[in-house]
């Protein structure tokens, strides 16, 4: 029995270890997730809508040099990291500013899927290495798969390198300020533009494990209790 | 289907339904107006897999019922320890909501850590049974889970397995998982 506490322990004490790296812990993603913020709700999401949230931050030409910065807008649904020594501010400046805003003027999605807000992210310094970009989304919309940039100025959006490391979460890693937006890809769209075409080949591979599954498994029920009893 | 059915398949058997109930349960959940039903259909047809071993083989047994029922409070501790270290705020599951999650923790725990490791441990000892559950288990979420959360979903399927040995005891794995569910 103290063996078996002992491997207990130690798999308790694995556990915690492998929860601590991926925040909050277990999860499996029951949860009603936090209201989504729109600028421009889809239909459905209408009711109830509040408007997304900005952020500014203003810090020391040193601070950020020396530790970096992070801003989040206070509704969590768009946040940066700028590691330290990623902003290069003008020549004698003292503070840099650096803010997100939720914005309803950008440029044209051509053919993209936006299923969160764009945000417009701006800084008095230029950006001299990759930073950290995070965007949540609503589950009441269809995941978006990548991280999408247009810089200032230009009219194309690019695809980030982006994981999902957070339910309901894309982080992406960006070389410049400009808009961003979670979405999916034109050809992940069926030809009327409804998302719902990605997601019904899945509803059906689902429904049939369910289907196969639920009527088998009586089955098999059935068939043991008449052997046990053509063997009795 | 008497061979099917042997102590040896029968293990096949439970791991392909328990992995592609949680599969298809994931893939239906996509929608979200199927949400809801996925999770009580989902936790009924795993809670269902118990059908297929001996009731004596699960550890459901009647012995010391609220001092396994606390145990189940302690393991619920450890597993939302994190989340608490973190000061996560979590969103408390109430409603049908609630009750769906519960149905989906609880025939999670009868399916994988009750049928599927009492067909492994007869078919092939206790060790497979332990690694093969937790395996299956992991594999199970791959489709509702972003794979960094697949570390953590080992550990805890590698921590109720071990407890399911140690003490052959479900229902704390069960009060456990449940409770960590509602509370996250």
């Amino acid at each position: 029995m103290v063996r078996r506490r002992g491997w207990l322990i130690g798999a308790a004490l694995a556990y915690l270890l492998a929860a601590w790296q991926a925040p909050p812990g277990f999860y499996d993603g029951f949860s009603p997730q936090r209201p989504y913020n729109w600028v421009s709700p889809p239909p459905q999401l209408a009711r109830g809508n509040k408007p997304p949230q900005s952020a500014i931050k203003v810090v020391s030409v040193g601070e950020a040099m020396a530790s970096g910065v992070q801003v989040q807008t206070a509704d969590q649904q768009a946040s940066l990291v700028i590691p330290a020594g990623a902003l290069q501010p003008a020549p004698g400046a003292t503070a840099v500013t650096i803010r997100i805003d939720p914005v309803s003027a950008f440029p044209d999605p051509h053919g993209l899927a936006f299923e969160t807000n764009v945000y417009r992210v701006r800084a008095d310094a230029q950006l001299v290495k990759p930073m950290s970009v995070a965007l949540t989304f609503s589950n009441q919309v269809p995941a978006p798969s990548t991280i999408y940039e247009a810089r200032m100025g230009d009219t194309t959006w690019r695809p980030l390198p982006t994981q999902s490391a957070f339910i309901y979460q894309l982080d992406g890693s960006a070389t410049d300020f400009g808009y961003f937006v979670g979405a999916l890809p034109p050809q992940r769209r069926t030809a009327s533009g409804s998302p719902l075409g990605s997601q019904l080949l899945l509803l059906v591979v689902g429904g049939l494990i369910f289907f196969v599954l639920l009527a088998g498994i009586p089955y098999l029920m059935l068939r043991r209790r008449s052997h046990r009893s053509d063997g009795s | 289907m008497a061979r099917l059915l042997s102590r040896s398949r029968l293990p096949g058997l439970l791991l392909t339904a328990a992995v592609g109930v949680e599969w298809g349960r994931a893939l239906v959940e996509r929608l979200p107006s199927l949400a809801l039903p996925a999770l009580f259909v989902g936790g009924l047809a795993l809670g269902g897999l118990a059908l297929l071993v001996p009731r004596e083989a699960l550890g459901l047994s009647r012995r010391a019922l609220p001092a396994r029922a606390l145990s189940g409070g302690a393991l619920a501790a450890v597993l939302l320890l994190p989340a608490a270290a973190r000061s996560f705020v979590p969103v408390p599951l109430t409603g049908l909501i609630g009750l769906g999650a519960a149905m989906v923790a609880a025939g999670e725990e009868i399916a994988f850590r009750g049928a599927l490791y009492a067909a492994l441990r007869s078919a092939y000892g206790p060790a497979a049974a332990v690694v093969g559950s937790t395996a299956a288990f992991t594999a199970a979420h791959a489709l509702s889970h972003p794979p960094r959360f697949l570390l953590p979903v080992a550990g805890l399927g590698l921590l109720l397995g071990l407890w399911r040995w140690a003490f052959d005891d479900l229902l704390a794995p069960i009060v456990g998982h449940v409770v960590a569910d509602l509370a996250l």
